[in-house]
């Protein structure tokens, strides 16, 4: 039998390290995908203040902040009975759906569209940007909108700090410098772009695409 | 130039960071020549400037950080893990062997069977390794970002900022009021134009490293100390964040420095969140954080 180890896995959010096993004919027997960093936030998180929690739990990753953040809140709240006021809960969700925009944009645009493109000697975003600057352009537009958004609404550019037990800190909609509705109209119509040109794009790799889960 | 970015135990935030310098990473793109999240270059190139986020938490980190530095002139330390160890360094509290139990009791099954062998403590780069540059600040703001960048890849030159000098409050709106601080460890909300340190809330700010625009206190939050203290804490032997934290609590508070050292010690955990594996602060003639390490380990927080 055959061990095959990828390691870093490349172009994913955050580490990974891939191991596959193969058969004697070379069929693969089994995956295993894992995350190799042990930080320890299970035990050093216990006997924290827990008002700081949900700014210290969203270090678990920098890409998904807001999740780690909002999540660890809730589990505090649940644990205390204590319930959200009903516009605290709209200001986080709209956290939530801006870093759904930019971690899409990431992870679509910046991490998998150089597979995705028809043109076959393109590796990474770099390729984009060379071969397709307008979709590099507007990928890049639509992260910047996501990213803006979360910053705006979480009141830091990486790790928000709006989410406090019980609510949020303060209304990020208080001093907004921005339109967010034409905002999210251009994340909008950024992501139908995409989307139309994607179904032009697979329907020429369908082989590839059907290997993508 | 070639640059590489090399990323170790911690959030990759630092990278998400990077990516908001659009303007900056579009002049640079062609030039980065290794970064994971980015490129699916595996193996780490010659480079004249690598940057280095995350602290040293396993052994792949140990044997990273040592190549990386083997193969490149500069190495600038990205944010606080890299610098002062981050927030994995409250992982110091416990043994190696003591975080692998906690975490394989997880119910739904440990995720961390393939991780490479913890090292006995988290360390931050300059523990192991030289280093050129420091860039603190989880994540670093975005202005510290583009002035540190710039002046690393465009060869602009480093302008000296006053705020990074200088602690948070520096750039912190609210007013200092002198009153008599009925909660020294204030949860409640907090009156959005008074100092929240007169009003009670554990807020780092004064002992904190500046350059953020205090986002932190601005948004109604109190200061947890994310980009590390002050060169005045720092640098001189004497002070450390706790204690020049308690004298000014006491000088607001009207109470005296030990009664307020009794009271906050009892939550001692909040005074080096992002630094706790740092070796300045370490090894400063009264530094409390062997004290606590002690204090924490034998679970009497």
């Amino acid at each position: 039998m055959k061990t095959i180890k990828v390691e870093p896995v490349t172009r994913i959010e955050s580490h990974g390290k891939l191991t596959l096993e193969l058969n004697k004919d070379g069929s693969p027997s089994t995956a295993f995908f894992s995350t190799p960093v042990l930080r320890g936030f299970e035990a050093f998180l216990r006997g924290a203040p827990i008002e700081r929690v949900p700014w210290l739990a969203s270090r678990i990753c920098g890409v998904c902040p807001v999740s780690h953040s909002i999540t660890s809140a809730k589990a505090i709240e649940k644990a205390l009975s204590i319930s959200v006021p009903e516009t605290a809960e709209f200001l986080r969700e709209i956290l939530v759906l801006s870093q759904l925009i930019d971690s899409h944009a990431l992870s679509f645009v910046i991490l998998s569209l150089p597979d995705l493109v028809p043109k076959d000697n393109i590796h990474d975003i770099t390729g984009i940007k060379e071969h397709y600057p307008k979709f590099f352009e507007k990928g890049m537009r639509l992260h910047t909108i996501g990213r803006k958004l979360t910053h705006q609404m979480g009141g830091r550019n990486v790790h928000p700090i709006n989410v406090k037990i019980g609510g949020v800190s303060v209304n990020p909609l208080q001093n907004i410098n921005f339109d967010i509705t034409a905002f999210l109209k251009e994340a909008m119509s950024i992501t139908q772009e995409f989307l139309a040109n994607v179904k032009e794009w697979f329907s020429q790799k369908e082989e590839l695409v059907k290997t993508v889960g | 130039m070639k640059i590489g970015i090399v990323s170790l135990t911690g959030c990759s935030g630092c990278q998400i960071s990077l990516l908001d310098q659009k303007e900056l990473l579009g002049q640079i793109l062609a030039d980065i020549k290794y970064a994971t999240t980015l490129f699916d270059e595996k193996e780490l190139p010659q480079m004249d400037v690598c940057l280095v986020e995350g602290a040293i938490r396993n052994q792949s980190d140990l044997d990273r950080l040592h190549e990386a530095r083997e193969k490149s002139e500069i190495l600038v330390s990205l944010g606080s893990c890299a610098v002062y160890g981050g927030i994995q360094a409250l992982g110091n509290i416990f043994q190696s062997k003591e975080i692998i139990e906690i975490v394989s009791k997880i119910p739904e099954g440990n995720p961390f069977n393939e991780s490479p062998p913890l090292t006995t403590r988290v360390q931050s780069v300059d523990d192991i390794v030289e280093v050129d540059y420091y860039v603190p600040g989880c994540p670093p703001s975005d202005k510290v970002l583009e002035k540190a960048l710039s002046m690393l890849f465009l060869g602009n030159s480093a302008e000296e900022s006053k705020t990074h000098r200088l602690p948070v409050c520096a750039t912190c709106n609210r007013t200092i009021k002198h009153q008599k601080i009925a909660q020294l460890h204030n949860i409640s909300i907090p009156d959005p134009e008074i100092c929240l340190l007169s009003q009670g809330y554990i807020c780092l700010g004064s002992v904190t490293r500046g350059g953020c625009e205090s986002q932190c206190p601005n948004n109604n939050v109190p200061c947890s100390g994310c980009r590390g203290p002050t060169d005045r804490v720092l640098l001189k032997p004497t002070h450390t964040v706790i204690r020049d934290f308690i004298k000014r609590v006491a000088h607001f508070s009207g109470l005296t420095e030990e009664k307020v050292k009794k009271k906050l010690m009892a939550i001692p955990w909040q005074f080096y969140p992002f630094t706790f594996a740092s070796q300045t602060l370490k090894k400063k003639p009264h530094s409390e954080i062997l004290e606590l390490q002690a204090s924490l380990s034998r679970g009497e927080s």
